[in-house]
Order: structure tokens, then sequence, then C-alpha cells
């Protein structure tokens, strides 16, 4: 534990008004940091946040300041919209505030956006699973060497499929049975 | 990672004006900012504006932290980055309405100071904000 931390603790333990008062610096003094550090990540200026986030420029400078007064819940919203990241507000035990500040570095602190997320963009190919999830919808069935059938519930039609992945599924069919029998209608999605 | 240790500027007599500062003028919001600041500024290589503003002129040398506190009022830490050891030492507190610094004499009071430092009268110490005089 470092030397600042053992401070914190110590003066959190004494002090119920401290405690206070420590909670709103996390959101006057660190909040401030963490808007200008994500909008270096994005190489954006001023300007250009303020474009996203439906505020102007001034306003911005003033949020980047330490010890700017005027957030509140609907501006930090704002704020994560125009960063396309997200935002957590919840109650949290005051060891979890000790930590945070102690390592909090502006030079480090990154969000990935929505579109470089990990968690957002684990794609498994549906025709990779080995789990057939749909039943054939269809009276003559698939050869037993073909293991995957494209879903037919409407939303995968508008979820922005693959199309690669059809035309690789077309493929395949056709290279199993010889026969453009068994190709998919796109229209359809569901094996004919 | 900490890259910075904060030290405070004592006077030859033993008390430290900077603490006094802390515990005598500024209110318990204030003084739980600057906890949060530093301890962020101590894990930031580098220190940028707005927080942070190099000084020219006769304050050439030093360096202001800047925040503001209760009610917006613009308050400032100036000191100086040692050359080694990777400490920054706090010269004085003081509040910064407009152009002219509260008290009125602090710009002058920490070229002083480090003057006096680089004579070897006064003494730093490690900052700890938890103690008061």
């Amino acid at each position: 534990m470092s030397t600042t931390s053992k401070k914190l603790i110590e003066k959190l333990k004494a002090s119920k008004k401290y405690r206070e008062s420590f909670v709103g610096s996390q959101v006057r003094v660190g909040i401030p940091f963490q808007i200008r550090a994500l909008r270096k990540q994005l190489e954006w200026s001023q300007s250009r946040l303020a474009e996203e986030a439906s505020m102007n420029q001034p306003t911005i400078s003033a949020m980047e300041g330490a010890g700017y007064d005027g957030f509140t819940l609907s501006t930090l919203r704002k704020l994560a919209a125009a960063f396309d990241v997200g935002l957590i507000v919840r109650f949290a035990p005051f060891g979890d505030l000790v930590h945070w500040t102690d390592h909090f570095s502006p030079d480090t602190f990154t969000v990935p956006r929505a579109v470089d997320d990990p968690v957002l963009n684990v794609y498994e190919p549906w025709y990779a699973s080995p789990i057939r999830t749909q039943p054939l919808q269809q009276s003559e069935s698939l050869p037993t060497n073909v293991t995957a059938i494209r879903p037919a519930s409407s939303s995968y039609q508008n979820s922005g499929h693959d199309e690669y992945a059809d035309r690789k599924l077309e493929d395949i069919l056709f290279q199993e049975t010889g026969t453009k029998k068994y190709t998919e209608t796109r229209s359809a999605g569901t094996a004919q | 990672m900490k890259h910075w240790t904060f030290m405070d500027y004592v006077l030859p007599n033993g008390n430290n004006p900077v603490r006094k500062w802390y515990t005598k003028e500024l209110s318990a919001d204030e003084q739980a900012d600057i906890d949060v600041l530093l301890g962020t500024l101590e894990n930031a290589k580098t220190w940028k504006q707005p927080v942070y503003k190099s000084l020219s002129g006769n304050a050439q040398g030093l360096g202001e932290i800047r925040w503001r506190g209760s009610n917006g009022r613009p308050l400032r830490l100036i000191g100086f980055h040692s050359p080694v050891g990777n400490k920054f030492t706090i010269l004085i507190g003081c509040t910064h309405d407009g152009k002219k610094y509260q008290p009125p004499e602090a710009m002058s009071s920490a070229i002083s100071r480090k003057r006096d430092l680089e004579r070897n009268r006064g003494s730093i110490c490690e900052h700890d904000f938890e103690k008061t005089d």
C-alpha cells in the first residue's frame, strides 16, 4: 500500500466530514482528468468534443479544469455518449475510492469506444458453432456431414449478418451435396 | 506507478506554512480536492495545463498547480520540480483572483523561499496534510 493510500485512509477513518468531501472530490477533481484523457485519446479538440456532446467549447474547457463543480448526471451521460463509452454510477466502499485515487493516472487512462470494445466485438461465426440451435425448417434433411444451418429467426435476417458467411454456406452445401438443392435463400433464412 | 513525491517547504523556525494554509484557510471540500489532485499528479509523468503551468519572468523555474475550490475560487500551489529525485516542493499555497494573488506577496514569498533553499536556509519535509500544527 502506498504512502498516499495510508494517508487517505487515516483521514477517512478520522472524519465523516472528510469522507463526504472526498466523495465530492472524486467528481470535482477526478472527472476533469478523465475527460481530458479521453479527449486526447481520440485526438479531439475541445471544439470537436463540444460538437459531439452538444455543448460549447468554453464549457468543455471549464470541465477539464480541476475543481469544476457543475457536473450533473445528465452532463456525464452526454459526455459518455459523445465518447461512445459506458458510464458507471454506483455506491461503493471508501476503499474503492482510495484504490482508484492511488492508481489512476491521466497518462494511461483509456476507455475503448464501443467499436473497439472487446466484449462487444466477440464474433463467432454462426456456422462455426458445433451446436445446431434451430430446428430444420424443411421436409428434407441436410446431409449428415453438414452440421450447421443458418437460424431462421427474423431477428437474424435483420441483424446485418455476414454476406460472406452466407456465400460460404452456399459453397459448403453445394460441395457437400453436389447440387443446389440445399442452397439457402437469404430472404427466407431457412434451408430449402 | 508513482512518478512524483510532494515535499513541503519548512521555515527556518520549523513551521510548515503550506500545512498551516491547508488547515486554516481551506474548507473541508477544498482539502479533499487537494488530496485527490496531488494523488493524481503523483501518477502523472508530465503535468499539463490547465492543472499545471510553468511560470516565467521572475518566477522562472517555478510552476503552479491550479484548481478551483469552493464557490469556484481559483487556488494555487506554487512550487518547483527538483532536478533530481522526482520531487515537487510546494513553497506556498494561495488564491489567485483575476491577476492578483492572495496573499499579495505570495509569488515573491515563493521566489524567496526557493532562493533560501538553494542557499541551504529553510528545509523541506515530505508533504503530509494529515498532521496539523
